[in-house]
C-alpha cells in the first residue's frame, strides 16, 4: 500500500494505493488532472520516495533503493522532453544506453535497432528540429533501450495528434505482446479503452477502480459507474 | 533478445558525457570562436594598462611586469570560475531539459556524469589558457619559462580539485531550490577582489588580507607566480600546494555527501519534479 503525502503544502497525493502490473498486460491509469498520477508514476520510478509502502519490480523492492531500478524499468516523463537537443536522435540513444549500463558496442547496435523500429533511423537531424510525434517515438525507444521488463510511461500521447496517438496504441501493444509489462497514465479514458488490458482509476490519491476499459467506459457494475462519476465530477 | 548490462566502464561513460557536451559546445559555433577572439582583446587591455602601471612598488616581491602579474591572475581566474561553475550550470540545464529525472531513474552510476561534465569545460578553459599564455609570451613579450609553465600545472590541478569541490556544493543547492545559484558568481567576484588576481593583496585593508588568506585562489596564485615569475621549483611552493591539497581533503567529500544528501531530500520533496 503506497503512501505519499505531498511536503509543502499538506496534501494526502497517494493513499493506500495497490497496483500490479503482469508481464505482457498494458495497464492504463486514469484520472483527473491532478489526481496523483504523475506522483504515482514517480514513485514507481524511484524519483520520490513514499511515505510508507514500496515498489516491487520483478519481486525486487526498489523503494528508495539508490540504484536499484537500473535495467528493470523504463521510462517516458514528459514525452517532448529529456533529451540533449544539440544532439541528433541516435546519439541522445547511445548516450542513455551506455549510462544504462550497455557497453559503447552494444549500445550503438541497440540504438539502430530501436532507431529502425520507431523510424527514426535515416532522421539525423539534432532532437531540436523533432516533431512531438518524433519525441515521443524517441522516448519509447529510449525506454526500450536497455530491454526492461517492465515501462512506465506519463501520459506519452499528451502532445499528439489523434493519428500519432493511435500510432503509439499500436506500439503499446506490440511491446505487451514481446512480454513487457506497461503502466501509462492519462487523463482521457477514451484512449486508454481501445488498446489497456485494464484500467486503474485514480482520484484524489485512492485507486477507486481497477478493471476491464469497456466496463468503465459502460459504467457496468456499482464500482465502475461509481468510479466514472467521481472521475467526472472532479 | 538477450541485451548485456552492466558492460560500459567509467571511463567510457566519462568520455561520452565530454561528447556530449563537445557536441554540444560545436553547435553553437558563433559563441564558440567568440569566446577565443575575445581573449584578444582581454589580454591586449591588460598589456596596455600593464604600460600604465610600470614599476608599481606593490609588485616588489614579484619578479616581471604587471602584465605577468595580470596574466597568471586572468588565467587562474578562467580555471577557477570554470572549476566552480560547471557543475552547478549542468545540474540547472539537465534539470531544465527533463534529463535529470530521466539520469537518476536509469543511470548506473552517477560519477561519470559528475566527474564528466567537469571535463570539456575544464579543457576548453585550459585552451584559452594555453591560448592568454602562448600570445603573451609569443606576442607580447611576457617573461614566463617553459619549465616554470609545467611547473605550475600540479597547482592548476590541484586549484580545479578544490574548486570543483565548491562547485559540487553549490550544485547541492541548485538541486534543492531548482533555481539558479545565487552563490558561485558572488564567490567568483569576491575571489577576483580578495585573491590578488588583478593586484597584489597588500592594496587592501589588514582585516581583507586576512580574509584573503582563507581563499584557495590566493595559494594557487601565489604558487603560480612563484614557479612563473620568480624561477621557484616545486619544492618553494610545497606550502601551497599542500594547502590546496587541505581544502580539496576537506571540500570534496563533504560536496559528495551534500550532494547524496540533497538528491535524497529532493526524492522526499518531490523537487524534481519538473512539471
Amino acid at each position: 500500500m503506497l503512501v505519499r503525502t505531498a511536503v509543502r503544502e499538506p496534501v494526502a497525493a497517494l493513499i493506500d494505493v495497490s497496483l500490479a502490473v503482469a508481464r505482457g498486460e498494458v495497464v492504463g491509469l486514469v484520472g483527473p488532472n491532478g489526481a496523483g498520477k504523475t506522483t504515482l508514476i514517480r514513485v514507481i520510478a524511484n524519483l520520490l520516495e513514499p511515505d510508507d509502502g514500496r515498489v516491487l519490480v520483478n519481486g525486487t523492492e526498489v523503494t528508495g533503493s539508490g540504484l536499484g531500478l537500473r535495467g528493470k524499468l523504463g521510462l517516458v516523463l514528459e514525452s517532448d522532453r529529456g533529451f540533449y537537443r544539440r544532439l541528433d536522435g541516435r546519439r541522445n540513444l547511445e548516450f542513455f544506453a551506455v549510462h544504462g549500463g550497455l557497453d559503447g558496442e552494444t549500445a550503438k547496435t541497440r540504438a539502430e535497432e530501436l532507431l529502425q523500429r520507431f523510424g527514426l533511423a535515416d532522421r539525423d537531424k539534432l532532437v531540436f528540429g523533432y516533431s512531438s510525434g518524433m519525441k515521443v517515438r524517441l522516448s519509447l525507444a529510449r525506454a526500450l533501450i536497455v530491454d526492461p521488463p517492465l515501462l512506465v510511461l506519463d501520459e506519452p500521447t499528451r502532445s499528439l495528434d489523434p493519428v500519432a496517438s493511435l500510432e503509439v496504441a499500436k506500439m503499446m501493444q506490440s511491446l505487451a505482446a514481446e512480454g513487457r509489462g506497461i503502466l501509462l497514465s492519462d487523463h482521457r479514458l477514451d484512449e486508454l479503452v481501445s488498446y489497456c488490458d485494464r484500467v486503474a482509476v485514480i482520484v484524489g490519491g485512492r485507486i477507486t477502480y481497477q478493471g476491464k476499459p469497456r466496463d468503465l467506459e459502460e459504467g457496468s457494475g456499482v464500482p465502475a459507474a461509481t468510479a466514472l462519476r467521481q472521475m467526472m465530477t472532479e | 533478445m538477450t541485451i548485456r548490462v552492466a558492460g560500459a566502464t567509467t571511463l567510457e561513460r566519462i568520455l561520452l558525457v565530454a561528447r556530449r557536451d563537445i557536441a554540444t559546445e560545436v553547435s553553437y559555433q558563433y559563441s564558440f570562436v567568440m569566446r577565443y577572439v575575445s581573449i584578444l582583446f582581454s589580454i591586449a587591455t591588460f598589456y596596455f594598462v600593464s604600460r600604465l602601471v610600470g614599476d608599481s612598488p606593490e609588485l616588489g616581491r614579484y619578479s616581471g611586469e604587471y602584465f605577468e602579474f595580470a596574466l597568471v591572475g586572468l588565467v587562474m581566474s578562467g580555471i577557477t570560475a570554470a572549476s566552480l561553475t560547471t557543475f552547478n550550470q549542468s545540474v540547472g540545464m539537465e534539470m531544465s531539459s527533463g534529463t535529470l529525472e530521466i539520469l537518476l531513474a536509469t543511470a548506473r552510476s552517477y560519477t561519470p556524469l559528475i566527474l564528466g561534465s567537469l571535463l570539456v569545460p575544464i579543457v576548453l578553459r585550459l585552451i584559452e589558457a594555453g591560448l592568454y599564455v602562448g600570445l603573451g609570451v609569443g606576442v607580447l613579450g611576457a617573461g614566463f619559462s617553459a619549465s616554470g609553465i609545467l611547473l605550475s600545472l600540479p597547482l592548476i590541478a590541484l586549484s580545479i580539485a578544490v574548486f570543483s569541490g565548491l562547485g559540487l556544493l553549490a550544485s547541492a543547492f541548485v538541486v534543492l531550490t531548482k533555481r539558479g545559484d545565487p552563490i558561485t558568481g558572488l564567490v567568483v567576484q569576491a575571489t577576483n577582489l580578495l585573491a590578488g588576481t588583478l593586484f597584489p593583496i597588500t592594496l587592501l585593508p589588514p582585516v581583507l588580507q586576512v580574509v584573503s588568506k582563507m581563499i584557495p585562489t590566493f595559494y594557487a596564485l601565489e604558487g603560480v607566480r612563484a614557479v612563473l615569475l620568480d624561477g621557484a621549483g616545486l619544492a618553494d611552493v610545497a606550502d601551497e600546494m599542500a594547502i590546496l591539497a587541505g581544502f580539496t581533503i576537506v571540500i570534496v567529500p563533504i560536496a559528495l555527501v551534500a550532494m547524496s544528501r540533497a538528491i535524497r531530500v529532493a526524492k522526499r520533496t518531490g523537487i524534481l519534479i519538473s512539471s
